[in-house]
């Protein structure tokens, strides 16, 4: 911490001393003063000033509070520069709860860092540890029970975009995952862009599959434009993060016009990278946690 | 007619007007914003009602609208009685009235409309910050130029509460507010990083403690001898009270920032100086328990004056908490938690707004040439329920604030966090519905208040304005 200049070190000092001798010294006289008898004076018609003298224990209250200050201010950091007795620090107060917590919780800590996945998951302290990183840093998207909300995923199904491995799912939250569905719009003619929402409909709601005749444009040309990312059954890429259209999760919508709407004009998804955030033990309990949330639900 | 032989009262009756329309519409603004803790989607999507923007409307509306109306009005109206003269250029009174009027509203307006220059309770954008200054200095014209002009010698104790509050609001005001205009409704602060902070909560603090305290000091010193018909106990102890109170008060301010970047000296200063004004706030309290005693059977035939005295217990209560809560240790556990916001509505609440209260019921029908109110029996009801509003809201507020503290601090097996945000936020969301509660008691009984003002001033309209004769000074104390 810069010094106070010696201007603002007097300034400061000078205005604390100086305060508070003003204060006892008012605070005696106020309290030995002899009652002075002047002229009785009234303000408005009935507005009096009685001069009793201040109670005996309010007297202590102040004197105590006063002096307490001045020995408080000995012992720790006041006066500007002065650091106090005690050489006390917000910082260095910091530093040693944590130097603390760290040499406390060393040996569970580095027991949690050791173990694999598999007993990580059977520790039910572990998974509310795990449960905890995740409400604090994940649920504001991704919902507090990982069930996802509006452009975010849903956690806890069986549809992951890149992957349900755990070295995926590791990689999704150090590095982040960049989605990007181009828009079709510029390409594709309003028609095409619309079999091929009609064709993508019918796989996922199983509807049209007997009627193939019906979407073999739209089939044809999502076989021409889609196929690359999307596979030739729909299934989606994870290593592209190319979503599954073959079931019925839409991370965008699921009716047509939100199908239309995502061919059109595309979409993008941002996964932050986490690295700098979290650190490699937080990352891996996450992982198992989300891992072990799946299983729950299936 | 011989002018300056008569108070003038027209701008105070106009300023108190406002004062209760400020109460319904800040305190409405709170009780919706409580509302939408327990209920989100009351936003309905709308921007301007969403809590970022509503919060500062309501805070600016009661602290800036109510209390600021209700200072300048009991102020207009103590100084000439206290200084046997008539008000000092009436006329710029009503600019100060009007010109306050203008300013909070506009404030509140652009507030509501998204532009703030995003320091709590000094939100208003620069043209408005200038605006506030102007008015403020004739306020300080009028009441200094009373005072100058009195005609008995020695300046009664509230006299002393009301010039503070205006001398040091406008230093703080003034530079706290120092910035750089970057177009018309944005600016850049003249201060950066942690002495930003520290100006910050300079002025932060001593916007309650000059604001809300000193003023409404001024106000107590005035209404409580007057409606009990006793002299003030201690002239010493208000003496004591009134300079403890301003040297300690501050250097208070960097008590909101403890363990922050700020330097450690200014932590270690501002919590001994808080734990020093205990004494002046209860030299106060006890001047009024002592004042009153003898008199307390007018509790009994004056519910104008229930509100006075409760307010001292609310003062004594808040500012016993205040420096309770300074103190480095505790308020580890106070810190970023509801109970601060608690700590804040038991003073606003219990002491301003019910010092207020008491304070209107008293002037109202003297100003409107009434003998008594339209209905002392209202003033019953609304007694209860704002006792019984500020209650529920501060325990329930308590209990919010330490279980988020204990919470916020309990760790588990692995030294890692025991509570996540959320989980935290679910505990707290029982108290907010008590909260609600109480807030909107608060307000109906506020608009009780109103309802019977309103009765009052209907019945007196006939016989205003008002005329008040100054009486002569007593022998011997003359200028």
């Amino acid at each position: 911490m810069a010094n106070l200049p010696f201007f603002w070190q007097t300034w400061v000092t000078g205005l604390i001393v100086l305060g508070l001798i003003f204060l006892l010294v008012l605070v005696l006289r106020i309290y030995f003063a002899k009652d002075e008898h002047e002229d009785e004076i009234v303000w408005d018609g009935d507005l009096k000033e009685g001069s009793a003298p201040a109670p005996f224990w309010w007297f202590w209250l102040i004197t105590i509070a006063l002096f307490y200050s001045v020995i408080y201010m000995i012992f720790y950091p006041s006066y500007g520069n002065y650091n106090g007795l005690f050489n006390w620090t917000v910082a260095q107060n910091y530093a040693e709860s944590q130097a603390k917590i760290d040499d406390e919780y060393y040996k569970k800590l580095t027991l949690l860092q050791t173990s694999d996945e598999l007993s990580l998951k059977k520790n039910p302290q572990a998974m509310r540890l795990a449960s905890n990183i995740y409400a604090q840093n994940c649920a504001t998207c991704h919902g507090k029970d990982a069930q996802g909300q509006d452009i975010f995923p849903n956690l806890i199904d069986q549809d992951w975009l890149w992957g349900d491995k755990s070295e995926q799912i590791t990689h999704s939250i150090a590095q982040g995952r960049k989605a990007i569905m181009p828009a079709w719009g510029a390409v594709l003619e309003d028609q095409a862009v619309n079999q091929i929402a009609a064709y993508v409909k019918s796989v996922s709601t199983k509807d049209g599959q007997n009627d193939t005749k019906k979407h073999a444009d739209g089939k044809a040309k999502y076989q021409q434009f889609c196929l690359g990312c999307h596979a030739s059954n729909l299934t989606g890429k994870t290593l592209l993060g190319a979503a599954d259209l073959s079931d019925d999760i839409w991370l965008y919508g699921g009716d047509l016009d939100a199908i239309k709407h995502s061919i059109k004009f595309g979409r993008r998804g941002v996964m932050p990278a986490h690295k700098d955030r979290l650190d490699a033990l937080q990352i891996k309990l996450l992982t198992a946690w989300l891992q072990k949330s799946r299983i729950k639900t299936r | 007619m011989e002018k300056n032989l008569y108070y003038t009262d027209s701008a105070t009756v106009f300023l108190l007007f406002c004062t209760i329309v400020w109460a319904i519409i800040g305190m409405g603004a709170g009780v919706y914003l409580s509302a939408e803790l327990v209920m989100p989607w009351l936003n309905l999507d709308i921007a301007q009602i969403s809590f970022g923007r509503l919060r500062p409307f309501h805070t600016n509306a009661v602290i800036f609208g109510f209390g600021g109306s209700a200072l300048i009005a009991t102020g207009f109206y103590s100084v000439q009685r206290t200084c046997h003269v008539r008000l000092f250029t009436p006329k710029l009174a009503w600019f100060v009235a009007i010109g306050w009027q203008i300013g909070v509203a506009v404030g509140l307006v652009s507030l509501l409309m998204g532009y703030t220059s995003s320091k709590e309770y000094a939100e208003f954008e620069w043209p408005l910050d200038i605006a506030v200054a102007l008015v403020w200095v004739s306020f300080a014209v009028v009441f200094f130029g009373t005072l100058a002009t009195r005609k008995i010698r020695p300046i009664y104790v509230s006299n002393w509460f009301y010039g503070a509050l205006i001398i040091v609001v406008a230093m703080l005001h003034i530079v706290n507010n120092l910035a750089l205009p970057y177009s018309w409704m944005q600016s850049y602060s003249v201060y950066e990083g942690a002495q930003d902070a520290i100006v910050q909560w300079w002025y932060g603090h001593n916007a309650v403690g000059f604001f809300l305290t000193a003023g409404f000091l001024g106000m107590f010193y005035y209404t409580l001898p007057k409606q009990a018909g006793k002299p003030i106990w201690s002239y010493r102890l208000s003496i004591i009270a009134f300079w403890a109170f301003v040297y300690t008060y501050i250097w208070v301010g960097p008590h909101h920032l403890h363990y922050t970047a700020i330097p450690d000296w200014l932590m270690t200063t501002a919590m001994v100086m808080s734990l020093i004004l205990l004494a002046p706030s209860w030299a106060t309290m006890v001047n009024a328990v002592m004042t009153m005693s003898g008199a307390w059977d007018k509790l009994r035939t004056d519910p104008g004056m229930k509100f006075v005295m409760v307010s001292m217990v609310f003062y004594a209560l808040s500012t016993f908490e205040g420096p309770m809560l300074s103190i480095k240790s505790v308020n580890v556990i106070s810190h970023y938690t509801d109970w601060t916001v608690g700590h804040v509505h038991s003073g606003a609440l219990g002491w301003n707004a019910f010092i207020t209260f008491g304070t209107i019921y008293f002037l109202v029908p003297k100003l409107v040439g009434r003998k008594e109110l339209f209905s002392k029996h209202l003033v019953n009801v609304h007694f209860w329920l704002a006792l019984m509003g500020v209650l529920l809201y501060i325990v329930a507020l308590w209990g919010a604030g330490i279980s988020q503290g204990i919470m916020n601090l309990s760790i588990d097996d692995y030294g890692q966090l025991n509570y996540s945000f959320i989980d935290i936020m679910i505990t707290t969301i029982p108290y907010h519905w008590i909260r609600l509660l109480g807030g909107l008691l608060f307000l109906m009984g506020a608009l009780l208040m109103a309802y019977n003002l309103f009765k009052t001033f209907v019945a007196g309209k006939n016989v205003m304005p008002v005329l008040v004769r100054i009486p002569k000074v007593n022998k011997g104390n003359e200028i």
